[in-house]
């Protein structure tokens, strides 16, 4: 890894959210000790959520991807976690992150999965709700992905709110959100709407 | 994805220009049109004229319209006193060949449908195709193939008999059907309509098992009118053909209809490596082909010429070809260009037209991309080559180039009674009587590719001002070879990853002559092999060429192989000598793999593989 000119934040403090169906789900922040616990929810992952989040996806998380993934300051690369606090032992579902663009750093590559078991639940919008905040705090003005055009609804989703979807690698649409200018403007936006939306859950 | 990277390779809807492109009128076909009617009014008003022709010794032997017809008849009545009833799919797995066609049209005799099976697919291809679509029965080529056949006899429940052309499966029905007379079938025949299912053509998805393609009379007949009105007054009344890819290709099938109706001799080639040999036997005057065909006849031109020390004057011959057709496209040819060309065309340009027989005057491209300096090329030694854009679901032909309305690197304008549209994201719609109605017992996948009344072609493209469509990208992830097969990469991918020491794989294969795939190899994995082998501390880069490494990953890509037909298949692979980074670019920071970057970076290991 590149030496990071930003030294790491401390690890922002968890927050609590209630699901439409009334579980609660707290979102925190990926820590490094949470290397096992990704290779073991990855272990869980249908090969349909592996393909469209990764398009090539790996059969298991190699210690180079690891640290990869794991190498999150909060600023320019930044990892939300969501657990199940009411079950038991507390299961990790769904995580959501980006990396802010070196060519841009008004951008950011954005991901998002949860655990097949888990998609529809409104989980993949409570962590994509609190990472454009994040986002937005960070100076992040857009997020960008590529998403395989195989992902219809949430290209659908994303296009209803004014994303920009366009033809880019073979198989891989290239799309880009605008996020609201003000943190405040987020509730009630048609992005939040698309979140809400979007909570088929189906990786980014 | 950065922003700026994306703008680089991506271009922008917003420049261009046109978003519709209409075809002219398209007159409509009767309700009772059926695929064998121009077969039965050929052999009725033109008995005795060939229909066909096939490799006899050192020359080719005509087979009469009313010969081919009448073994049509009989055959049907075989398949009617075999039990097929109308509306039943029958399933036909052999190379191209007199028998194909003829059990193709005896099925469609019976009233029943024909479901083509390439005679490479493989076993478990065959069992999906055969189960999916209900076949009764299967006709299979040899003996090869019903062995394989019959090895998966359980899991194909419905097929309650396997026939061998080889071992005279014509003639054997012919005889069970010796009771049914020929009214029973002209019954049968009298009651088509025009949109009942003809065929039903297997084609793989991005993902998933392949689709079957429901195409009725009324597509495929529709589609030979309109290829028909685009070449217009172009072709003559005594043109002949030539039968050389895969009839389970629907352009090949398209073809055959086309020179039906127009009353064309074609002869069957015995194989594609003939080709050299056939052409100038069976002289066709006009051919539907491939990019492969037409790559291979440059290729072997050009080996000839280097071989016999020639190789600088065929490369200035076509430079000149080249130079000589843009200027032409362009309006103005310079006159020094023409001089040359003159002069090439004794020494250079005739052998080429040669080889295809030198009666060569109209062919046709289809199937995949066909370079634009390539068409430059052919026009250039005054063979024009009409490239056309289409897929299995749309019969197959939605635009074409045709004489006097022809843009080489463009796919040409719609045919008659066609739509296209381009969509904001820059895909390519189709609307038109050629576009099927969906898949076979695939609700959510026909439901997947219509759009308001809109086919999604899954390709993407631009319309110039002049309605030609231009070919420019792909939202599906498929790959399309210059023999015109479409691979899914992501199907054979997995399995590839499903090997221990394989970190990524990426299967490549678009516009290039076979299927190949990029390996790199799993650090850990790899340590721990090495470290079995007493050959600890070998550097990952070290070991791409080594041949146990090689034989390792050898055993996987036949594992995966053996899921897809010969055409499908991995045919050579590389293990790269790192893993796909995000600093190349060939991930992005969330480790998307991204197949068009690694194309680029990887492109010496890429050539090495097709220069072999």
């Amino acid at each position: 890894m590149a030496v990071d000119p930003h030294p790491p934040r401390a690890a922002p403090e968890p927050r609590h959210f209630q699901l439409p169906d009334g579980a609660t789900v707290s979102v925190r922040p990926l820590v490094p000790g949470d290397r096992d616990e990704l290779v073991a929810r990855y272990g869980e992952l249908s090969s349909r959520s592996r393909r469209l989040r990764f398009v090539s996806a790996p059969v298991h998380l190699s210690d180079r991807l690891l640290d990869h993934l794991l190498d999150v300051d909060y600023v320019d690369r930044h990892a939300l976690v969501a657990t199940l606090v009411d079950e038991p032992g507390a299961p990790s579902v769904g995580i959501a992150r980006y990396f802010r663009s070196a060519a841009d750093p008004t951008h950011a590559d954005a991901a998002v999965t949860v655990l097949d078991a888990h998609q529809g639940r409104g989980i993949g919008t409570v962590l994509l709700t609190s990472l454009v905040e994040t986002a937005m705090e960070n100076g992040i003005e857009a997020f960008t992905a590529d998403i395989l055009w195989d992902n219809a609804e949430l290209l659908d989703a994303l296009r209803s709110v004014g994303a920009r979807v366009m033809p880019g690698e073979p198989g891989l649409a290239t799309v880009r959100v605008d996020l609201p200018p003000v943190p405040d403007g987020l509730r009630g936006s048609p992005l939040h709407e698309v979140m809400r939306m979007a909570s088929a859950d189906t990786p980014a | 994805m950065s922003a700026t990277s994306s703008a680089q390779h991506t271009p922008d809807p917003g420049l261009a220009s046109e978003t519709l492109a209409v075809g002219p009128a398209l007159p409509t076909l009767d309700a009772n049109a059926h695929v064998l009617a121009p077969l039965l009014s050929f052999a009725k008003e033109a008995p005795e004229r060939p229909v066909f022709a096939v490799r006899d010794g050192a020359g080719y032997r005509d087979i009469s319209s009313a010969e081919f017809a009448r073994s049509v008849h009989r055959v049907a009545a075989g398949l009617i006193a075999a039990g097929v009833e109308p509306g039943d799919r029958v399933a036909l797995m052999a190379s191209t060949r007199l028998e194909w066609l003829l059990f193709d049209f005896a099925i469609l005799a019976a009233g029943s449908v024909t479901v083509p099976i390439y005679d490479t697919s493989s076993t478990e291809q065959v069992q999906w195709i055969v189960s999916d679509s209900g076949a009764v029965l299967l006709v299979v080529e040899n003996q090869t193939m019903r062995a394989a056949a019959e090895s998966i006899r359980a899991d194909m429940p419905g097929c309650r008999e396997i026939l061998v052309i080889d071992d005279d499966a014509a003639g054997g029905l012919e005889r069970r059907g010796a009771e049914i007379d020929d009214e029973t079938v002209g019954r049968i025949v009298a009651g088509l309509r025009a949109d009942d299912p003809a065929t039903v053509i297997y084609t793989s998805g991005t993902t998933g098992r392949p689709k079957g393609c429901v195409l009725s009379h009324r597509n495929l007949r529709t589609n030979v009118s309109q290829s028909g009105l685009a070449v217009g007054p172009a072709l003559q009344p005594e043109e002949s053909g030539m039968l050389f890819l895969p009839l389970a290709h629907v352009l090949t099938k398209g073809y055959v209809l086309f020179a039906l109706e127009r009353r064309m001799r074609c002869a069957f080639g015995t194989d594609v490596a003939h080709l050299a040999e056939e052409f100038p036997l069976a002289q066709p005057t006009v051919i539907a082909a491939v990019p492969r065909i037409f790559e291979k006849v440059y290729e072997g031109a050009r080996q000839k010429a280097v071989a016999a020390g020639k190789g600088k004057i065929f490369d200035k011959a076509a430079e000149v070809a080249i130079t000589w057709s843009q200027q032409r496209s362009a309006g103005k040819v310079a006159p020094v260009v023409g001089a040359k060309r003159w002069l090439f065309d004794k020494l250079v340009y005739g052998k080429i037209r040669a080889a295809f027989g030198g009666q060569l005057r109209f062919a046709f491209s289809g199937g995949g991309p066909l370079g634009e300096r390539l068409t430059h090329f052919f026009a250039g030694i005054g063979l024009d080559v009409y490239e056309g854009y289409g897929l299995t679901e749309t019969s197959p032909t939605l635009t074409i180039n045709a004489p006097g309305a022809w843009k080489p690197g463009t796919v040409g304008r719609p045919v008659a009674g066609t739509s296209i549209r381009i969509a904001d994201d820059g895909e390519i719609l189709a609307k038109g009587p050629q576009v099927f109605s969906g898949y076979w017992h695939n609700d959510t996948a026909t439901a997947d590719v219509f759009d308001d009344g809109w086919f999604r072609t899954g390709d993407v493209g631009a319309l110039d001002a002049d309605g030609y469509l231009r070919i420019t990208g792909r939202k599906k992830e498929l790959i399309v070879t210059s023999a015109g097969k479409n691979v899914a990469p992501a199907p054979l991918e997995d399995r590839l990853r499903a090997g221990a020491l394989v970190s990524q794989a990426v299967v490549i294969g678009e516009g290039r002559p076979f299927v190949s795939a990029l390996i790199t190899l799993d650090e850990l994995a790899v340590e721990r092999w090495c470290a079995e082998r007493e050959r600890a501390g070998t550097p990952i880069s070290a070991l791409a060429d080594d041949p146990e490494i090689r034989a390792e990953i050898q055993q996987v890509v036949d594992a995966a192989n053996a899921s897809v037909s010969r055409a499908e298949s991995i045919r050579e692979f590389v293990v790269l000598p790192s893993d796909f980074t995000i600093e190349s670019d060939e991930l992005t920071p969330t480790l998307k793999v991204r197949r068009g970057i690694v194309e680029k970076s990887r492109a010496s290991d890429i050539d090495a593989i097709y220069t072999r």
